[in-house]
């Protein structure tokens, strides 16, 4: 059984076969409490988020999940996000695991800056060493 | 996070940001994909050794910046990088130094059309997708152009759905073994390989990307 998900639901995005994917792996979360165990992290590896209530919702979710469900690839696409994306950076700091984060079509503006809060240690080390000094 | 990705965007600062450069760095970031994208600031600052300390892998097309900028970040983050991706009009509009010091590792994209020169740099990708094929040149053509190229030619050249979308169609497998020993002759190397899916992982050269990492290189983009 674990075959047949992995080679429904590969671990990485495509945007001409998330929706599918997604509906897949919804439905086999239904089917049975085994499918729920081995699809439900599918579900969450990959994500896309088109809406600031998405971003605010995986944040939300964030900590049932914990790390024991993990997200490895996470897009947002800014067409759906009204003004600037700047103050959403906090709401994925917590996505510890992500492998790949990919940000499309912010026309009013990403501040990297803001993006390293995303667990960055370097950061946090730069903060505690001005505490410091 | 090991790639980061930003398309058709704008490249930002806080005022908090130009007042101290320190406070930024994205030291997760191995793989940078930079695509159709234009900055309020000079994007060598907002890219550099410092903000992104452990950045290996580039890739860069269709941004909006000057040759003058693009010249200044690639010579700072050159030293660090193992591989570049370019789209080819780079060839001529990097400051020549800049160019000495990337070419060994960068590939240079080029989409496949008809009227095809092959420039004297290592590494140049010909690539077309479906389903909006251009009708690029067939193997006899490129043997063609190889025969009146005077100048030196690509070290490797890849053809990635130019002259057939399918790279291994058997049909062409005589094709290809000809216009590889033709390539072989002016020390070119000739790779077949898929087209590029922009939309799964930005066009990522498979072949490339192996060779110059030696297999080290394990992450994906989406």
């Amino acid at each position: 059984m674990q075959h047949v998900v992995d080679s429904i639901a590969p671990f990485h995005y495509h945007p001409r076969a998330y929706f599918e994917r997604q509906f897949t792996l919804r439905s086999l979360c239904l089917t049975s409490r085994l499918f729920l165990q081995l699809a439900r992290p599918r579900l969450y590896a990959v994500a896309r988020l088109v809406k600031r209530e998405q971003v605010k919702l995986f944040r939300d979710s964030e900590q049932d999940r914990a790390k024991v469900i993990e997200t490895f690839e996470l897009v947002l696409d800014g067409q759906g996000f009204k003004g600037k994306f700047n103050d959403l950076y906090p709401l994925l700091a917590v996505s510890f695991s992500l492998r790949s984060l990919t940000l499309l079509n912010f026309y009013d503006g990403i501040d990297l800056a803001g993006l390293s809060r995303l667990k960055s240690t370097f950061r946090a080390l730069c903060i505690l060493h001005r505490a410091l000094n | 996070m090991t790639t980061l990705r930003i398309s058709d965007s704008n490249l930002c600062s806080t005022d908090t940001f130009a007042l101290s450069h320190d406070t930024f760095a994205l030291p997760q970031v191995g793989e940078l994909i930079l695509e159709l994208i234009t900055s309020d600031m000079p994007i060598q600052e907002l890219i550099s050794p410092s903000t992104f300390p452990a950045l290996r892998v580039l890739a860069w097309s269709d941004n909006q910046f000057d040759r003058d900028q693009v010249s200044i970040l690639l010579q700072q983050l050159a030293p660090q990088l193992d591989l570049l991706r370019l789209d080819e009009d780079h060839i001529q509009t990097l400051d020549p130094p800049v160019f000495d010091k990337i070419n060994r590792k960068t590939l240079f994209d080029r989409l496949c059309i008809n009227d095809v020169s092959l420039p004297n740099v290592h590494s140049l990708r010909l690539w077309d997708t479906p389903p909006l094929s251009r009708n690029g040149p067939t193997l006899e053509e490129l043997e063609e152009i190889v025969r009146s190229t005077t100048t030196p030619l690509p070290s490797v050249l890849y053809l990635a759905g130019c002259h057939s979308l399918d790279p291994h169609d058997p049909a062409l497998e005589t094709a290809r073994q000809r216009f590889r020993t033709v390539g072989e002759e002016r020390n070119m190397e000739v790779v077949y390989e898929e087209s590029p899916d922009w939309d799964l992982d930005a066009g990522r050269p498979k072949e490339f990307y192996r060779r110059m990492r030696g297999g080290k290189f394990k992450g994906r983009s989406v």
